[in-house]
């Protein structure tokens, strides 16, 4: 009996030593073809750098070669713009024969995509802003456009008399744009200075025949009419500067308030510094109707870890117990974020058990003393209004089956998610799991479609949706 | 000690050693000494971009690797261990392990270009009041955001000649956590000035094309438009 207890002691002792060797040769084996890829690595970098030292010593000749090889590069970005905004002429020239939605939909997937590139090498390019910042913009609503136009096809809608005009507004005017850079490359009238900020934001005439750059009409995010779009909530009439700061004490009177200024951004509002016993706090009340649209205090730590459950009620229920003082009304939690020692809680607005994801509001709670320090309304001010909300076409149990069978469904919500900035969709909201990822998908309460699929990252800050 | 004590002992070490087999293989949400791999390649990069870290590139977590951790620790404000931990990644602008990033949507951002975006509020804010830093980082969002500028945070910040930090090596600074937060802030959608894509400083620029525009906001040293 005793023998053998020995024995498989050994034998175990045996094995453990052998496995051990084992990992270590192979780990080492690992680590010695890697020095040796690092190695002739880390001389080819010596190399490179001892070149480039080189020409640093040398005068005047060297110089040179450095100054040729980015005017080289910047010839070489110009020309590939010039060749993206020729392609897409000729693109747009096919578009208009195309005669089935498959070939139209891959010509416009090109446009698309060309553009991208076009874009890209755009904002490399040593220009000054307003030279190439108009430039920029059209070619960027083109892809924009291409790409909602690809969703109509998607969806049955083909281009209508109104797209084939746009679009051939759009060639001849890319046309103009192509033999501009063509005729700039050929007489050698190129920057090729890196610039400094003078350089970049300067006056400039009327880029030789390169204005009248035609409008696109469409619904997308860089379109114009997003860009420019003036807040959709009513938020009540004007309010002046004694009127801000009386509202700015009753909503803070533990804090002395100054009036600083008047802030004509999109949503014009008083900006108030308010100071107390527990800190600096920045506020902002909109000149029309006078409601915060954020203020900002700082939190007293910096934790980055994750709050446990217990805590996560307590920030929970401090945020929700600030936003009924504050007289918001009914509001639906979505995601959260922590970090550096603020814990932020995102609030949807909920009209008839629809969660509006537009109407947002976010509050910051400080981790260590679970007292709300700030909060951005922006979201809620720009967007919040009473919808017309029909009810669904498709029922939860409907919309269901146009779901992704691998996902296990966790949670279901009814919910207006924002298109583009001036349209929104109803969908049911689905949370669930695919093994260990974790997702969102939102399918179309009237169509049925999948209108948006969001990942979910569990990152050290929290969940982030991407 | 007896016969059967030996034995016991015997079968613990065994134990043991089998035991010590299997942690190898556990993945490790630090770095330090004895790390190797294609983390400790890109930690070995950034430090010696930022001069921390003088010996080669070999991916190894050795002692030269730990003193040039503790260098940046100090530099930085934090713990002094010579280890790469969440903190220590967070500052360097790198994510361990656990996470993975990317979408190619064009609004999702990694940690990297959080922490370039801290980078360029450092370079460009530092000493203004807090809600300045984020207006910095706020106009750099803006700009990604409009059709008129590149369409992402590196594409908006490296533009040539669009902020001063990039050609005078200022953006290679190491952000404070200051910055780190208000580039966060900025992110979560904070936008102290309203939507703006331009500001400069008045006292220092005599950029007549800047100074002739109205002014939305000014904060701190900067004006706003």
């Amino acid at each position: 009996m005793k023998k053998t207890a020995y024995i498989v002691a050994i034998a175990v002792l045996g094995v453990g030593l052998l496995v051990c060797v084992g990992l270590l040769t192979s780990s080492y084996a690992q680590l010695s073809d890697k020095q040796a890829l690092l190695n002739a690595a880390n001389e080819q970098i010596e190399q490179a750098n001892s070149r480039l030292s080189e020409t640093d010593d040398a005068e005047g000749g060297n110089a040179q070669s450095s100054e040729d090889s980015s005017s080289v590069n910047f010839e070489r970005l110009y020309r590939k713009v010039g060749d993206d905004i020729n392609d897409m002429c000729n693109t747009m020239s096919k578009l208009e024969v195309a005669a089935s939605p498959d070939r139209t939909l891959l010509l416009l997937a090109d446009l698309w995509r060309l553009s991208g590139s076009a874009s890209a090498a755009l904002s490399e390019l040593p220009e000054a802003h307003g030279n190439v910042g108009e430039l920029t913009s059209f070619i960027t609503r083109a892809g924009d456009y291409a790409y909602a136009l690809m969703q109509g096809v998607l969806n049955d809608r083909p281009l209508s008399a109104d797209d084939t005009e746009q679009l051939s507004k759009m060639k001849e005017y890319c046309i103009k744009v192509s033999e501009s850079i063509e005729s700039r490359l050929e007489s050698g009238q190129l920057p090729t200075d890196f610039l400094d900020a003078d350089g970049f934001y300067c006056e400039t005439n009327e880029s030789e025949g390169l204005s009248d750059i035609p409008t696109l009409i469409y619904d997308g995010p860089y379109s114009e009419t997003n860009e420019l779009l003036e807040p959709l909530a009513d938020l009540g009439g004007e309010v002046s500067q004694d009127e801000a700061l009386n509202r700015a004490k009753e909503l803070f009177p533990d804090y002395e308030a100054s009036y600083e200024s008047l802030c004509n951004g999109r949503i014009p509002t008083h900006d108030i510094a308010l100071s107390g016993e527990k800190g600096e706090i920045s506020l902002s009340l909109t000149k029309m109707g006078g409601l915060p649209l954020y203020f900002m205090g700082s939190p007293v730590g910096n934790r980055n870890d994750a709050p446990n459950d217990e805590e996560t009620k307590r920030l929970h229920e401090a945020a929700q117990t600030f936003l009924s003082e504050w007289g918001y009304g009914e509001l639906h939690p979505s995601y959260a974020q922590y970090y550096e020692g603020s814990v932020v809680i995102n609030y949807a607005a909920v009209q008839d058990g629809v969660v509006l994801y537009s109407d947002l509001i976010k509050v910051y709670v400080d981790r260590e003393s679970f007292e709300v320090f700030g909060m951005d309304a922006s979201g809620y001010c720009f967007c919040h209004r009473q919808r017309e909300l029909n009810a669904p076409s498709l029922s939860q149990e409907e919309a269901q089956e146009r779901l992704s069978l691998l996902i296990e469904v966790e949670s279901v919500t009814l919910t207006l998610i924002p298109k583009t900035r001036s349209t929104e969709v109803l969908c049911w909201e689905f949370k669930g799991k695919k093994g260990n990822d974790s997702y969102i998908v939102y399918i179309n309460a009237e169509t049925g479609a999948e209108e948006e699929i969001f990942l979910v990252i569990n990152s050290e800050e929290g969940d982030l949706v991407v | 000690m007896t016969k059967r004590g030996l034995r016991i002992r015997c079968f613990l070490g065994a134990v043991v050693i089998l035991l010590c087999c299997l942690l190898p293989n556990t993945a490790s949400a630090v770095l330090k000494r004895g790390s190797s791999g294609d983390e400790v390649i890109t930690l070995q990069k950034k430090l010696k971009a930022w001069g921390y870290y003088t010996g080669s590139i070999d991916g190894i977590y050795g002692s030269a690797t730990v003193e040039a951790v503790k260098y940046f620790q100090r530099v930085n404000g934090l713990t002094v261990d010579g280890v790469v931990g969440p903190a220590t990644a967070a500052a360097l602008g790198m994510s361990l392990s656990s996470s993975s990033s990317s979408s190619s949507s064009s609004s999702s951002t990694s940690s990297g270009d959080t922490y370039l975006l801290a980078r360029c509020i450092y370079g460009e804010a530092r000493g203004e009041p807090y809600k300045g830093m984020v207006a910095v980082g706020a106009v750099i969002l803006n700009r990604v955001k409009s059709s008129q500028f590149p369409n992402s945070i590196s594409g908006v910040i490296y533009q040539s000649g669009a902020f001063s930090v990039v050609s005078d090596g200022q953006i290679n600074m190491a952000p404070n956590e200051t910055a780190i937060r208000a580039a966060k802030d900025a992110l979560n959608g904070w936008d102290p000035t309203g939507g703006c894509l331009y500001y400069y400083n008045p006292s220092k620029t005599t950029n007549k094309w800047m100074l002739s525009k109205p002014v939305v906001i000014t904060i701190g040293s900067h004006a706003f438009f």
